[in-house]
């Protein structure tokens, strides 16, 4: 009996020190993931099949990024010009600050690490689109490394506004997994607008740095050696040949920054607002209780079926089955390149491994539903018949006059209402009124 | 320390009792620990039944606290070391049924009306001189991570053309029967505004209604209560209860929005001529 007893006591003891010992290790600091498919990509492409790159490359890439924009605790960015570069425009190391980190808040409900909180579980802490819910969401939550961004008042090809991402922020979109954070107050959106543009700076650099690598020839670009304090004896080097070391690096790094960064991908951020399309007032027809408001409708009607041929995506009765296989832009990004058939997960399955998710076609919008990503407000309908989508194949309509794109919004909104729950019995009267 | 198990057994009660009273006036570290301010009519039917049964409670388990201490300090094995085994008490079973049940009877009789009230009957409007259970105002649409709500637009129907939604943003008049209608659009979900002593799961495929008067205006937050996933936690919507007068600007404000600036040119264009540039 008391051998039991001393065992089982002796058992506990040891359970009880092994799961103290475990549970108090701080997990490890979450680091930026390497975009390991835009890699894969750039093997297929330069190198002949089943070579790679070796790892010096992917760590040199690293260590430059390292460099130039911190880690996901402590995040940096470079300013070339210091206090005079544009670049303070685009976004502020303060919020920056605010944003990134580990979650916490302090005695004056200063709130910190928000990013981690709200948005990494689906956008993952890299921005990559991958995080922990996102196989399970349809559409997929957004890849910001693609620098493209879907709901704007800017046209394609143009950097979103401060006011688009933080209308995004703030309202969610409805119909797909990002919810609205109205709760937050406006200086945490804020910083949440910032440590988006820095991801997507980040991760459009990381990409432009992995199609540059064939020309780099494994060469070491950043000499790391100048940030050391003792030479090779381990003898310590005075202060004036360091300060000199550290100019010398960030000479280096800056180098960097001007030859692969590009000037662009940072001074399309700068003031985006100037390139916003101005949406021309809605012909009067466009009120309900107009006596041409049936005309207007009749209109846009002729215009889905015929000269805007929206009727080759949204379907013949407007429910989105037009045309159902395509892919959007960050899909098509590897899926092209591995030039394979979505079908046959076998011909992909490499590019599955290195982080890309299991592709998923893009339905175009149903629009018997009163759900509209973009925002069901005329001028949203507008501006994505006008602008287009970015990223998918939502075109831009330059051929429609003002007039023309408020008729078409008009019969959009006047479609019947079709609830998304309910099981369809049968399908709606197919209206054609163009051959 | 002969009698530490019958002391220990006897502070289970004092301290258990303790703890809920410090709750119960907000003494610290129970601060906020109660529960909050009642903002709905039916709120206060079911502030009253949580009242009773924690009285209920409270009695029993005081109750039996003191007799199993007691018990234990009485019956101490050192002053009796001799046992009474016996293999059961009809009587004592009968008693320590039937007072139970009796207990559990009258609560199932005493709660049938607010059950009925805030689950059952839904409430009315007059239609044709005929009362019709009134039509929800707000299709409350649960997602991972939010709340969408489809408000209904100048039809006075949800789920028609004209909706307007806005995201974990609900703006409702006070004084008011209000009715909304529940759905979710992927995985279980549960609908919780502690406040308003409302709480509904939601599931796939069904619809749910709840209904509640609000009192007072007042800002407070919806809370998803059912584990929905990795985001369940930034599932948070925010109520605002504000006086009908201000709910119908708010509305006014809304449906404002729905109609885009028009052309003043073409406001004098004749009748009959659709708009172009």
């Amino acid at each position: 009996m008391r051998n039991v007893l001393l065992q089982s006591s002796c058992l506990l003891v040891v359970i009880l020190i092994l799961t103290t010992l475990t549970g108090c290790n701080p997990s490890p600091e979450p680091q930026f993931r390497f975009n390991r498919v835009a890699m894969l990509k750039q093997e297929k492409t330069d190198l002949s099949e089943g070579e790679i790159y070796p790892a010096e490359y992917q760590s040199e890439i690293s260590n430059i990024l390292t460099a130039l924009y911190g880690t996901p605790n402590e995040p940096r960015f470079p300013f070339p010009l210091g206090d005079d570069d544009p670049a303070h425009e685009v976004l502020s190391l303060d919020n920056l600050n605010q944003a990134a980190g580990p979650v916490s808040i302090d005695r004056l409900h200063q709130t910190a690490g928000l990013y981690r909180e709200l948005c990494s579980h689906c956008h993952g802490i890299s921005g990559d689109g991958a995080g922990g819910t996102a196989p399970s969401l349809k559409p997929y939550p957004r890849d910001f490394r693609l620098g493209k961004f879907k709901f704007k008042s800017t046209p394609l090809r143009r950097m979103p506004t401060n006011e688009d991402l933080t209308r995004i922020i703030k309202n969610g979109i409805p119909g797909t997994a990002m919810p609205s954070f109205r709760t937050l107050p406006d200086n945490e959106i804020e910083a949440l607008v910032d440590y988006v543009k820095y991801l997507t700076i980040r991760g459009q650099h990381e990409r432009r740095l992995i199609a540059e690598l064939a020309n780099l020839d494994g060469q070491p670009i950043l000499d790391f050696d100048l940030l050391k304090e003792t030479d090779e004896q381990g003898q310590e080097i005075d202060e004036e040949t360091i300060a000199e070391n550290l100019e010398e690096f960030q000479a280096q790094l800056y180098m960097v920054v001007g030859e692969y960064l590009g000037e662009d991908i940072v001074s399309r951020w700068v003031e985006p607002e100037d390139e916003i399309i101005e949406i021309e007032n809605a012909p009067a027809a466009f009120l309900l209780d107009h006596p041409a408001h049936a005309t207007l409708i009749l209109q846009g009607k002729e215009l889905f079926y015929g000269k805007a041929n929206c009727v080759q995506c949204h379907g013949e009765t407007g429910l989105g089955d037009g045309q159902t296989a395509n892919f959007d832009d960050w899909t098509n990004d590897w899926l092209k390149t591995a030039g394979v058939a979505y079908e046959q997960p076998a011909t992909y399955v490499d590019f599955l491994k290195a982080g890309a998710l299991y592709p998923k076609p893009i339905v175009p919008r149903n629009l018997r539903t009163p759900v509209f990503r973009g925002g069901n407000l005329p001028s949203d309908v507008y501006r994505r018949i006008a602008n287009g989508i970015e990223g998918t194949p939502m075109p831009s309509s330059p051929t429609l006059s003002t007039g023309e794109i408020w008729a078409l919004v008009c019969y959009v909104k006047s479609l019947p209402y079709e609830n998304q729950g309910v099981k369809r019995n049968e399908l709606p009267v197919n209206e054609r009124v163009v051959d | 320390m002969n009698r530490l198990w019958s002391i220990l057994f006897f502070l289970v009660p004092i301290l258990g009792m303790g703890t809920f009273v410090m709750a119960a006036w907000g003494m610290p570290p129970f601060q906020g620990a109660w529960l909050p301010e009642n903002y709905s009519v039916a709120g206060k039917t079911i502030d009253h039944l949580f009242y009773l049964l924690n009285w209920i409670s409270a009695l029993i388990f005081i109750g039996t606290g003191i007799v199993i201490g007691w018990v234990i300090w009485k019956y101490d094995h050192r002053r009796r070391d001799t046992a009474n085994y016996f293999s059961h008490n009809f009587k004592l079973e009968l008693i320590w049924t039937i007072i139970p049940a009796i207990i559990l009877v009258f609560i199932a009789f005493y709660q049938m009306n607010s059950w009925a009230e805030t689950k059952m009957i839904r409430p009315t409007i007059m239609q044709n001189g005929q009362p019709v259970t009134k039509p929800p105002m707000v299709l409350v649409m649960a997602k991972r991570f939010g709340w969408e709500f489809h408000y209904a637009g100048p039809d006075g129907l949800i789920e028609t053309q004209d909706d307007d939604y806005i995201e974990n943003e609900l703006v409702l008049p006070i004084n008011t029967d209000i009715v909304l209608q529940l759905e979710t659009r992927d995985v279980i979900h549960s609908f919780f505004v502690p406040q308003l002593r409302v709480k509904q799961d939601i599931v796939p495929g069904m619809k749910q209604f709840i209904w509640f008067r609000g009192t007072a205006t007042a800002e407070m937050d919806i809370a998803c209560t059912e584990l929905c996933g990795w985001g369940h936690y930034t599932m948070k919507g925010r109520l605002r209860l504000v006086t009908p007068k201000d709910y119908n600007l708010w509305l006014a404000e809304r449906r404002a929005l729905q109609n885009p600036p028009i052309d003043s040119e073409q406001q004098k264009a004749p009748a009959g001529q659709p708009g172009s540039e």
